[in-house]
């Protein structure tokens, strides 16, 4: 079910880091600082009408107007950035206008309240929400964002959304574990996560794909990162149950979104993929296992060993394949794989090249490849996404070139 | 509460045994979370926005926060909340020699929280050692027992990516004799209470085969001889899985005492008896909703009633870090207030 015409399509899979004066601007009028970076990226990103702009930006008295403004630039300078690249799929600009897949999302739903903060990683937080009342979707979530993708986009576009499971995995569940009768302490967290879930995909995920689909959306990516974290069959049927009922009835391309799972968990995950309704893509993380040395066989792509579960599963749909890294990097890089800049690594096009040749062999059909980041490039600056995104171009080119 | 008495268990002074039992010990089970100030702090030196000497002066007025709240709460081990470990494996992978570590960070269990993954590229021992890597006992003036949670031998050989050894069971060996050492210089260094932390003894996802008697009995040999002289001193806790399956063996481990995550166990199946310690996770790390004292003690006599114990303690399932500072402090006080409630209604 491509919908592109050619071998290894490249897509951006989420978010990218947000620049100073997108943050800045919708807090306070913006800085002479901020705007000649604003105007630096411009040039580069051949954005034409940023005088106009930008000058609207400054007039803008009133902060949510001027937010709003700062939004669409932002959006517009990601979908610039995707394009300059050479991406076949720029999603929707780098998710500029939201705060965080999780948060945005949350935000907008009665019956959720933040708590705090609480680790990820080091030093990296997410601020986590409660179910303290009944869910229900207090407001559009993605529409205002899909309006200015579409009116600005001059490539295919989809829009990525956090997946049911992944919301309610993320988050405290006060009001459904309350209304829980199960005697067990267990068996009462399993009945609440279900009911949860299913309040979330009723009254919150699907009244927001209905609206997108509406407004002229033909795919959407249901990020659903929290999907491997319980590799048991409870919490797998439910995520099945929950992602089905999600795409019930609707008449678009529908795709899933997974990354850093246990090593089980890709195996619990393959195992339960066939039985995803509509699910036309699987796109996944691998360069983080994977090693930085070139190399087509076995020995050198580990990483990308469990898409050999995923085919003998029976999952036939496409995968997307992720071909970098997103996070620092601290291993060793080998001849001609790439170079280390900082914490960053780029990946060279040669090594993108034997990821993507290794991951054909396993998949069986080179067409049912598409490429991208493991992940979001939110972690990373601009100049290294760029080079990531660029280098993943010309890697397909090359592995285009084996199949030729 | 009496079974213990009734099957001959406990042979010391019946009234004693009793009330230890229903005078229970509080203890914090591993890393605490760390404060909203502190957070945002650590983002910022993240970031590049501040210097590291900010986010120190912070984490010790959280370090201290944290101490003063176990002791005001009469806690009867003193943990330092272990805030500036960035995994429970971190400090134990920087004091291994032949262990090292690459970018990848690798899911803790069935949450959303990652650790970097120890990587065994030679031969394990004992590296360099520094005690205030693992607990910072000097920050303070309060005078207690201290307490430290380290990944016990036998979860930290299944959570690395062994490059090197041929036989799994050398490389769990070899972790347990380094580990030995840490335990020991821990020891040394005035730490009362070590706990090793062994999730893996009892987690067993779907699809991971079952406990063989072979792979159990090396595991439990392992935590053996991580504890060694300095049993009276170590506790085994476990947390993200049913303990039912290897219950009694756990109980029979010759330690001071053994853990239970009662958010996981099936509590109507379960039976068992040991002459140390029952440490009960029982406030849930993973909830935000804090437990009630009331339900606490109503819930640990329940259990009182299925496991015997020479000892009851009452903890968190796992660290605290998976709620937000205020919740996990609340937490921290209920188990106190209950223990007081079970004190109470001692005749």
């Amino acid at each position: 079910m491509a919908l592109v015409e050619k071998l290894f399509p490249v897509q951006e899979i989420g978010s990218l880091s947000k620049p100073r004066w997108r943050i800045e601007g919708i807090r306070r009028p913006l800085s002479t600082v901020d705007v000649e970076d604003a105007e630096a990226w411009a040039d580069r990103l051949t954005v034409r009408d940023f005088h106009d702009r930008i000058k609207a930006v400054l007039k803008e008295p009133d902060t949510k107007n001027r937010s709003r403004l700062v939004f669409q630039l932002s959006t517009l300078y990601g979908l610039r950035l995707f394009e300059n690249a050479g991406l076949d799929n720029i999603g929707v600009g780098g998710e500029q206008q939201r705060v965080e897949m999780y948060e945005h999302a949350i935000k907008a739903i009665e019956g959720m309240e933040f708590l705090g903060h609480v680790q990820s990683f080091d030093y990296k937080y997410f601020k986590k929400a409660v179910a303290l009342g009944e869910v229900k979707r207090r407001h559009p979530i993605y529409l205002q964002e899909f309006g200015d993708v579409k009116e600005n986009s001059r490539s295919q576009v989809k829009v990525p959304i956090t997946g049911p499971y992944t919301l309610v995995e993320w988050s405290f569940n006060e009001f459904y574990l309350r209304r829980g009768s199960a005697s067990g302490l267990k068996q009462r967290k399993q009945e609440a996560k279900r009911e949860f879930l299913l309040n979330i995909v009723q009254n919150v995920i699907r009244p927001e794909i209905r609206d997108l689909v509406d407004a002229g959306a033909k795919w959407i990516q249901i990020d659903e990162p929290a999907v491997t974290t319980h590799p048991e069959p409870f919490d797998l049927e439910l995520f099945v149950e929950g992602w089905n009922e999600t795409v019930r009835g609707f008449n678009c391309k529908f795709s899933d979104h997974t990354c850093y799972p246990s090593e089980i968990g890709y195996k619990v995950l393959a195992e339960y993929a066939p039985k995803l309704d509509k699910c036309s893509q699987l796109a996944l993380e691998f360069a983080n296992r994977d090693s930085a040395r070139l190399g087509a066989d076995k020995s050198e792509r580990v990483g990308y060993e469990s898409i050999r579960d995923f085919v003998d599963g029976g999952f036939g749909g496409e995968f997307g394949v992720g071909v970098v890294h997103v996070h620092d990097f601290s291993g060793e890089v080998g001849y001609g794989a790439g170079r280390v800049l900082g914490r960053n690594i780029i990946e060279s096009p040669e090594l993108i090249r034997d990821r993507i040749v290794y991951a054909t062999k396993l998949v069986g059909d080179p067409a049912k490849v598409w490429v991208n980041p493991d992940c979001g490039l939110r972690t990373r600056t601009w100049e290294t996404s760029s080079s990531k995104l660029s280098n993943i171009v010309k890697g397909a080119a090359l592995a285009r070139e084996e199949y030729s | 509460m009496g079974i213990a008495v009734r099957d001959g268990l406990y042979n010391g002074n019946i009234l004693g045994h009793m009330r230890k039992l229903m005078c229970p010990g509080v203890h914090l089970s591993g890393l605490h979370s760390r404060s909203e100030a502190l957070i945002g702090l650590t983002r910022a030196f993240d970031r590049g926005q501040v210097g590291w000497n900010e986010v120190q002066e912070r984490l010790k007025l959280d370090t201290m926060q944290l101490l003063e709240l176990q002791h005001g709460l009469n806690f009867d081990y003193l943990s330092d909340g272990a805030l500036t470990w960035q995994d429970p494996m971190r400090p134990l992978t920087r004091s291994l020699s032949g262990v090292t570590y690459g970018a990848r960070y690798s899911r803790w269990f069935d949450t959303n929280t990652f650790y970097q993954k120890p990587i065994v590229t030679r031969e394990v021992g004992l590296g360099e050692f520094d005690v205030d890597g693992f607990v910072q006992k000097s920050i303070s003036p309060i005078i207690g027992n201290w307490k430290v949670s380290i990944p016990g031998p036998f979860s930290f050989s299944e959570l690395s990516e062994n490059e090197f050894y041929e036989d799994p069971e050398e490389l769990l060996r070899d972790v347990a004799r380094a580990e030995r050492q840490v335990v020991d210089k821990l020891v040394e260094s005035g730490v009362s209470l070590v706990q090793l932390s062994e999730p893996c003894l009892v987690y067993r996802p779907y699809r991971k085969k079952p406990f063989g008697p072979e792979e159990l009995d090396s595991a439990l040999s392992a935590v053996k001889i991580a504890a060694n002289a300095n049993a009276s001193k170590v506790i085994v806790h476990t947390f993200f899985g049913d303990p039912g399956p290897v219950l009694q063996e756990l109980l029979n481990l010759p330690v001071a005492g053994v853990g239970v995550d009662l958010y996981e166990t099936d509590l109507s199946t379960i039976h068992g008896n040991t002459r140390g310690q029952l440490v009960l996770g029982i406030v849930d790390s993973r909830e935000s909703h804090v437990e009630e004292p009331d339900w606490i003690a109503k819930t640990a006599k329940q259990v009182s009633r299925r496991l015997e114990a020479k000892e009851l303690v009452l903890a968190p399932n796992t660290d605290l870090r998976h709620v937000p500072r205020n919740i996990a402090d609340q937490k921290a006080q209920s188990l106190a207030k209950a223990s007081k409630l079970l004190t109470e209604d001692w005749p």
